[in-house]
């Protein structure tokens, strides 16, 4: 099988994208049995383990110590409050400051990655994988960025039980794994609507994600497929583009 | 070569065609017929595709033993149901041939895909056989939501029947059977998502989560990996027709 023999003959250190997947699928299915902090450190680490690989470890430290470190230092300004003006504990502003550097590390990470991708003048088997890796982290970024607007306007996000009996703005704030769902909900344009957008910034930023969703698979999923079947046929000379 | 022999090779030729056919008419017919028919007919079509890409000792040797362990462990519980309610033994045959026919499906999908992606030379029977696959995988689901369904009542929450905010076992004796989930399976493979059936738990919305996935990415990759070599297929097919056409008219000219 050619997938074995590829497992056989890579190294460890080359198929960080099936352990990257690895990590990412064991979130999906455990996210709700651990506490939010640790998924969104796994979801770091993740994004980290890229991010080195592409521009080195001091980028990586800059980019999402700074982004912690700037969330920390604002709430140290506004008397641990949120934009909202609601005030949180402790435990919450670490919530807040870790989703903030998530978003950021994993936006920088997708922009150089994908940049990289349609660089990229061939792809094995791996880099296919690493899309669907990818995908994952683009619908991680939109959960974080739900997060946010949620702890901000607090009913932005209605369950579809909710909107008929109307409960109170409390209990109207969504946990992250619920958001987690949504995103993905979103991105696959599933939309059972179970989960539904309220307020107008979440509205927009569900249409925009049903949009890339929708076209990430077919730009760029299709490219990297072009380059693996491309290099599939001819195997001894995988820089045919390049003396094109 | 005897009779009997013949039809059965020519059935094994056909068979993309006979597995498709059985999976649209249980999708049709389906829901007018017994439970137990749908998981015969299930069991008869995973036998049918495991054997022709494995060896029947193996199949016998899956089916047999994940029956008999589930069975085993419904026993062990004191006859009782995934979910905790005392059931006869008949009832937990019939449990087990759902986890038997989930195990054969699971086992069967892996097997086929590694198949299916080695293949280096595609024609219009490998591509049905993607599309075949496809169907596989969201009956593959179906079951695996079943088998949740049964550990869990409340795992998936009718949104039109259910009054709002009740929990499936408040209501009581009402669950999904695999024909429901069958049709949430596709409607999530399909990334449809009418809604009129949504997860509930975490585990229902993770599977549910992961299949939309696979049903985007596999029409992708492994639909469009296949296309493509079909594809090369046929044009080669057209360059040496042309040239035997050119080599014939060359000594007339």
């Amino acid at each position: 099988m050619r997938t074995k023999a590829f497992l056989k003959t890579k190294k460890w250190e080359e198929y960080r994208h099936l352990i990257g997947g690895i990590i990412l699928l064991t979130l999906i299915f455990l996210g709700y049995a651990i506490p939010t902090v640790i998924t969104l450190s796994m979801m770091l680490f993740v994004s980290w383990m890229a991010i080195i690989s592409f521009t080195g470890f001091r980028t990586a430290l800059i980019v999402s110590g700074g982004s912690f470190l700037i969330r920390i230092a604002l709430f140290a300004l506004e008397d641990g409050k949120m934009i909202g003006g609601v005030s949180t504990g402790w435990m919450e502003s670490l919530e807040v400051s870790l989703e903030n550097c998530v978003l950021v590390s994993m936006s920088f990470g997708v922009v150089i990655w994908i940049r990289n991708i349609l660089h990229s003048k061939q792809a094995g088997f791996d880099e296919v994988l690493g899309a669907v890796n990818l995908y994952i982290w683009i619908v991680i970024i939109y959960a974080c960025l739900y997060s946010i607007i949620s702890r901000s306007v607090p009913d932005s996000f209605h369950l579809d039980q909710q909107l008929v009996m109307g409960t109170d703005m409390g209990q109207m704030k969504r946990n992250f794994t619920e958001l987690f769902y949504f995103s993905f909900v979103t991105q696959t344009t599933l939309g059972y609507g179970d989960i539904v957008p309220v307020g107008h910034l979440a509205r927009s930023l569900a249409i925009s994600q049903a949009i890339i969703g929708q076209f990430y698979v077919a730009v760029v999923l299709t490219y990297i497929l072009n380059l693996w079947i491309r290099d599939l046929k001819n195997p001894s000379t995988p820089n045919v583009a390049s003396k094109d | 070569m005897h009779p009997i022999h013949h039809h059965l090779l020519k059935a094994a030729e056909k068979r993309h065609v006979i597995g498709a056919i059985t999976l649209v008419g249980l999708l049709y017919i389906g829901p007018y017929m017994p439970e137990s028919i749908t998981l015969l007919v299930f069991f008869a079509v995973t036998c049918m595709a495991m054997t022709t890409h494995g060896s029947s000792l193996k199949v016998a040797l899956v089916a047999s033993s994940s029956f008999l362990l589930s069975l085993l462990y419904l026993g062990w519980h004191g006859w009782k149901s995934f979910a905790g309610i005392p059931i006869t033994f008949r009832e937990a045959a019939g449990e087990s041939v759902v986890m038997m026919v989930l195990t054969m499906l699971i086992f069967g999908t892996l097997t086929w895909i590694r198949r299916l992606l080695g293949t280096e030379k595609a024609e219009m029977d490998k591509v049905l056989e993607a599309c075949n696959l496809y169907a596989w995988i969201a009956a593959t689901f179906a079951f695996l939501y079943t088998i949740i369904g049964r550990f869990n009542p409340d795992a998936f929450r009718n949104a039109q029947l259910m009054p709002l905010g009740s929990t499936i076992s408040s209501v009581n004796e009402w669950r999904f059977d695999i024909h429901q989930m069958l049709y949430y399976s596709f409607v999530t493979q399909t990334t449809l998502g009418f809604g009129d059936i949504v997860p509930v738990t975490h585990m229902a919305r993770a599977l549910t989560v992961t299949q939309a996935i696979i049903g985007q990415f596999y029409v992708a990759v492994v639909l469009a990996y296949i296309l493509n070599l079909w594809m090369h297929d046929l044009k080669r097919r057209v360059e040496n027709k042309n040239e035997q056409k050119s080599d014939s008219e060359l000594p007339r000219h």
